[in-house]
């Protein structure tokens, strides 16, 4: 008995262990996730250049609430400027990109950035539609960014519309890998262990108590039949009985 | 709910019975073995060799690698006849390999063990372990009989031959930085040499049994860690100072100071890389000073400096052999296609001309820079020799018969890093017939005439092999007996692609510089190349050489075609050799290979072909550049510029860059589109893993219980980054170590999906294929290995059916992801590709223990659920167990054990089914698997017979009662 004791022991331990890394980790995960003032705030820029040494200008900026809720939002510092649209025409004309950048580094004083683009031509025929991805890792630190819009076909489009942003943000942050499930396992097997001595404690009542509803019509046919022989067989037995 | 329970249980028996057969399935035959699998084993490259002077004296030749390989060759076929293996890591390098008589002594690991080998059968008679030196320096020599000396960083010690106890032991003076490098005997006493960088050398005075009996001092400022010095016979240190190409010696007995000598005075010419090389067997002091590849000169060590003994112009190998006290020297000179030998009496200087001969010598093999001779006295007690050379593409030969070589050793192929397949070229026949349709300007006329003689070829070559198949069943026999004694039964088969496309010619790139084509069927080597400035790009300790193939064999009339793109040893820029796989020719290149004038920052493949169906190299260069070779396929990417993208990983900064083409004026620059930072002050990159390109995905999706379709997310351009690094925690004592992983699009930059391992710790082994990636990684949490298996889909519905663009796909697609743990620890693996990706995938992990384990995908899939239920069961997947099973039958190598792998390549064949396997490391293994059995070949053992009868019979059978059933027909008519 002592044997599964120690067996149900050590898996009740294995399944605290388990509880507490989970519980450590989602206080970390929380604790990465808190902002000081409750936000954090990333400068987007963008250029309409093309070439080796394009110039990026701000595009607004993106207000972090919470990592893990994948909250952010986007705030356009200015329209567009109609300079800025033309060259923007001009790009998809030429079926160049529309790049984008984001300083990496908590300090700003680092000029590393991350940069994506996306066809000029998405840009404009989604009407300053976009979506926009950035990447953080576990610290909370901007590994990359990058941009989509609904199509990236060169569909004319009227000019009307171009002034304003229509952007979305989206926030995705490094998870955790895959663990192998050995607790669920081992509580399937468990629970399989279970029923099946369940099955074995019903077994060990005693031979007769399991089966004495066969046994019993069995007994009962014999007993009859065997009367009967007696009765068959003639008053030798009876006699005999009746010397007693 | 009892019934249904048991058919639950009844199903999962089943599925467990489903598991059994599939594992099963993988079995081998013992008839088939060898059948269509071959095994070479490889020492590495050799660092010592010596002659067996035991029992099998003159037979055997023993050897010590660079690969922590200590082997016995046979002298007559240059077969194994025993290997050790040692351990990987410093743990098992070779320091220094004693040989004499039957003793066989090696210091391991930077002193930490001694071994007394058995040079009969490689047993180890004993074994001891030392604390081993800070600096790996040790050295050995065997004082007497039953005495040897150790020398470690610390101390001597003097061992007993027969049983390893240690006699005696004496602590080194540990004072001014001295690092003591070498342990020299000269009459009775024991050197230690010791080097205090810029200051001065120290040799304490030891004698046999074990007692200090001076320790002095001798100034030598010039003294750096570069300097090469060694102790040559008569007790005597000779240094060379490569500042003024001067010679210094020392008389390590009553020496004061150096006596120094000019090689100016010598009248030696001196290179940058003049080395000297002591010689064991004579007890005058000569060394050999080598001053180039082919030049070697021979110096006498006397007390007032050092004199010239022979100056050998032109000589590659010499080497100092005595028999009966007489001393003679052995040199060997390179002509061209041939070496020539030639002995010298040292005493009188004459030229010995019995032993003077010309032995043919490939060019491939570059110059020997070693020789072992054996010399013994033949039965008319004239003088022979035996000698094994050892050249600079790591291949050793042997000469036993005068003029010729008996066989080689080519161990450059221990180092192999590229491998492709190749599918061999069409019989002459079809290549007409492909002829016929290759081209379309030709008139009805000619176009009869071609077909005409096709054909008839065709009925000449069938009538031509019925004969042949007559003929050779009566010499069969006879035939293998030839081939066994020439083994050039190469020769005459011709290079043709059999019924099922299963033979193809492997190409192997080494590390060596040298490349290899070989046979498929029989592991025999077709052609080779030595480029002996070639080298792997080498970033991290990770080496790589690229190998392209530009052009299959499937564009007849056009040869097929390949390119190694490498690095130049002397100057760090960019070599490319291209030639044709089939025959070994260069093509396109000169045959010592191409040199650029730049240094290579990253390499890819055109996407598109040109014309000719050549698929063009793109190199980038440190200021953007890019260069198209060969230079004709610059028109493909000025067409296709703007679908053309690169990236770069640089680990040094931890960014990842992509780049777009742009076309300047006549040549294209790259220009930097996207940025990725991976924040190297936490991580480092150690992987970057692609897809295979051209890989074949069969289906599109996959069909789950409910009918319904879970589309896989495919994106040719998805490249997985894995980056390993340490963090300091706060609950834990010191750092743990973690892995994360990156699934980035190469085009756009977008992270696909990111996941981080806490307390996981490489190496990371990763296969990418089709829509999953599969990694093995240690858990040091659980403090086991675990491989854990993502798969991508992108779900419900799919985005575009036809073609798939980095710029429109879905951005995130559903991941789904599993681990599972790995019961061993395993060096490598990788997945079986098949012709059409029809065949249900197999993976093949090459174990520490030698085995490949090959397990299906079924077992690695991410969706196995935990509870079975009866839309799972439906669908196919095996529940969930944890651990992987590891079962006999599933080693593909059965009890052929494989050691050290560096990698599996696998090929497909031209039968769906199967799948071509080349593991290679220390050893190659070749072999054929067919992951889901032989589903489109009928088995061998086929009753042909019995089904034609059968078929037969039915046909019988059904005229039989076609006629019974017309007469019956007929009379019922009557009636």
């Amino acid at each position: 008995m002592s044997a599964p004791m120690s067996a149900a022991m050590s898996i009740s331990l294995l399944v605290m262990i388990g509880l507490c890394s989970v519980w450590v980790d989602v206080t970390e995960q929380m604790t990465d996730d808190e902002f000081e003032g409750g936000s954090r705030a990333l400068v987007l820029e963008h250029s309409f250049d093309s070439g080796l040494n394009p110039t990026f200008s701000k595009k607004g900026t993106v207000i972090l609430k919470s990592l893990k809720g994948n909250r952010a939002f986007f705030s356009q510092s200015a329209p567009l400027t109609i300079d800025e649209q033309t060259k923007l025409k001009e790009l998809a004309r030429n079926n160049d990109i529309y790049r984008l950048r984001l300083q990496t580094g908590s300090g700003s004083s680092s000029g590393e950035y991350v940069t994506t683009y996306t066809p000029a031509c998405g840009i404009l025929s989604s009407n300053l539609s976009d979506h926009i991805w950035i990447h953080f890792d576990q610290s909370g630190e901007v590994m990359g960014i990058s941009v989509e819009t609904t199509s990236s076909l060169c569909t004319p489009v009227d000019s009307f519309s171009l002034r304003d942003w229509n952007t979305s943000m989206e926030v995705s942050q490094t998870v955790l890998g895959p663990m192998p499930d050995t607790q669920s396992y081992i509580e399937k097997l468990k629970r399989e262990e279970q029923e099946r001595s369940k099955g074995q404690t019903e077994d060990k009542r005693s031979f007769l108590a399991k089966y004495w509803m066969y046994i019993v019509p069995i007994v009962l046919v014999m007993m009859l039949s065997g009367a009967g022989d007696q009765q068959g067989q003639g008053g030798g037995g009876g006699g005999g009985g009746g010397g007693q | 709910m009892c019934g249904c329970k048991m058919t639950m249980t009844g199903k999962y028996l089943l599925f467990l019975s489903f598991l059994q057969s599939l594992l099963l399935s993988f079995g081998l035959y013992e008839d088939q073995i060898g059948k269509f699998d071959w095994h070479q084993q490889y020492v590495g490259k050799i660092k010592d060799v010596f002659w067996d002077q035991s029992f099998h004296a003159g037979k055997r030749l023993l050897v010590s690698s660079e690969k922590h390989v200590l082997a016995s060759v046979h002298s007559h076929n240059g077969s194994l006849a025993w290997r050790k293996v040692l351990e990987e890591g410093t743990r098992g390098q070779i320091d220094k390999t004693l040989h004499s008589g039957n003793v066989l002594i090696t210091i391991n690991g930077g002193g930490r063990f001694v071994r007394k080998w058995n040079p009969g059968n490689g047993v180890a008679d004993w074994d001891i372990s030392l604390p081993g030196s800070k600096n790996d320096r040790a050295d050995i020599v065997q004082c007497s009989k039953d005495l040897v000396a150790v020398m470690v960083q610390e101390a001597v010690l003097g061992l007993e031959t027969r049983s390893g106890k240690q006699k005696w032991s004496i602590a080194l003076p540990q004072s001014n930085q001295v690092v003591f490098t070498h342990l020299a005997l000269s009459g009775t006493n024991l050197f230690v040499i010791g080097q205090s960088y810029g200051q001065q050398i120290t040799i304490v005075t030891v004698d046999v049994d074990g007692v200090i009996k001076s320790t002095q001092s001798v100034t030598a400022p010039w003294l750096t860690s570069n300097t090469k010095c060694v102790v040559s016979s008569g007790g005597f240190l000779v240094c060379y100072r490569h500042e003024d190409q001067n010679l210094l010696t020392l008389n390590l007995a009553d020496g004061q100071t150096f006596k120094s000598t000019s090689l100016q005075i010598l009248g030696l010419e001196a290179d940058d890389g003049v080395t000297i090389e002591t010689q064991k067997k004579a007890d005058e002091p000569y060394i050999f000073l080598r001053m180039r590849k082919d030049h070697i000169a021979l110096l006498e060590i006397a007390s007032h400096g050092v004199k010239l003994k022979k100056d050998l112009p032109n000589i590659c190998a010499a080497q100092i052999a005595s028999l009966d006290a007489q001393s003679m020297l052995f040199t060997l000179e390179r002509l061209t296609g041939e070496l020539k030998m030639r002995a010298y009496d040292l005493n009188t200087g004459g030229e010995m001309a019995e032993l003077y001969q010309t032995i043919t010598y490939l060019p491939q093999h570059g110059f020997p820079h070693t020789m072992e001779v054996l010399l013994f006295k033949k039965r008319d007690l004239r003088l022979g020799c035996r000698f094994a050379i050892l050249s600079e593409d790591f291949s050793m030969q042997l000469v036993l018969k005068t003029g010729k070589i008996a066989w080689r050793r080519e161990e450059a192929l221990a180092y192999v890093l590229s491998v492709e397949m190749i599918d061999l070229p069409v019989s002459e026949n079809q290549a007409k017939y492909e002829d016929e349709f290759g081209s379309h300007r030709d008139d009805i006329a000619t176009m009869y005439m071609k077909r005409f003689k096709t054909q008839f070829s065709q009925l000449k070559t069938y009538i031509q092999q019925q004969l042949q198949k007559l003929q050779g069943h009566r010499h069969h026999h006879h035939d293998i007996e030839a081939m066994a004694e020439s083994g050039s039964e190469d020769e005459d088969e011709e290079l043709t692609r059999d019924e099922f496309n299963l033979n193809k010619l492997i190409i192997l790139v080494t590390g060596a510089g040298k490349i290899y084509g070989v046979r498929s069927t029989n592991g025999h080597i077709e052609w080779e190349h030595f480029f002996p400035d070639l080298t792997p790009f080498n970033r991290y300790g990770q080496q790589k050489l690229l190998l392209y193939v530009q052009r299959t064999t499937a564009h007849f009339p056009n040869p097929p075609q390949c390119t190694i793109v490498g690095k130049h040893k002397a100057t760090g820029n960019g070599l490319l050799f291209s030639f044709n796989p089939i025959s070994g020719e260069a093509v396109d290149t000169p045959s010592t290979g191409q040199m650029l004038n730049f240094r290579i920052v990253q390499a890819g493949m055109l996407g598109e072909l040109d014309d000719h169906f050549l698929r063009g190299i793109l190199l980038l260069d440190p200021n953007d550049q890019v260069h198209v070779f060969p230079e004709k396929c610059s028109s493909v990417l000025k067409r296709t510029y703007r679908s053309q993208f690169l990236f770069v990983a640089d680990r040094d900064t931890g960014f990842i860059n992509g780049y777009r083409t742009l076309p300047l004026q006549k040549t294209f620059s790259m220009e930097k589109v996207w940025t990725v930072n991976l924040h190297k002050k936490q991580q480092t990159i150690t992987q970057v893993v692609g897809k295979r390109p051209l890989e074949q995905v069969h289906s599109q999706g996959r069909v789950l219980g409910d009918r319904s379709v879970l589309y896989k997310y495919l994106n040719p351009n998805l490249v997985v980054v894995v980056t390993e690094g340490e963090i300091q925690e706060q609950s834990q004592k010191g750092p743990s170590s973690f892995i994360n992983l990156y699934l980035l699009d190469s085009v756009t930059g977008h992270m696909v999906f990111h996941c981080s391992h806490r307390r996981a710790k490489g190496p990371v082994n990763l296969v990418h294929s089709e829509n999953w990636v599969l990694y093995s990684y240690f858990s040091q949490k659980s403090r086991r290995h675990e491989m854990a298996v993502l798969e991508l889909y992108e779900g419900k519905d799919q985005s575009n059916s036809s073609a798939f663009s980095s710029f429109s796909s879905p951005r995130q697609p559903l991941v789904l992801r599993q681990s599972y743990i790995m019961p061993l620890y395993i060096s490598t693996m990788a997945t079986t590709i098949t012709e059409k990706g029809i065949t249900s995938k197999q993976l093949i992990f090459a174990l520490r223990l030698g085995g490949l384990l090959a397990l299906p995908k079924a077992l690695l899939d991410p969706r196995r659920p935990l509870l079975p239920t009866q839309e799972t069961m439906e669908e196919g997947t095996i529940p969930y167990i944890p651990e992987l099973p590891v079962n006999a039958e599933a080693i593909i190598n059965y009890n052929q054990s494989l050691f050290n792998v560096q990698g599996v390549y696998t090929s497909p064949a031209g039968l769906e089914s199967t799948s071509l396997v080349l593991a290679y490391g220390l050893d190659l293994y070749f072999t054929r698997i067919q992951p889901s059995k032989m589903f489109d070949v009928l088995k061998e053992d086929f009753d042909y017979f019995f089904i034609s009868v059968v078929l037969l019979g039915m046909f019988v059978v059904t005229i039989v009662t076609q006629k019974l059933s017309a007469r019956r027909a007929l009379s019922r008519a009557w009636k």
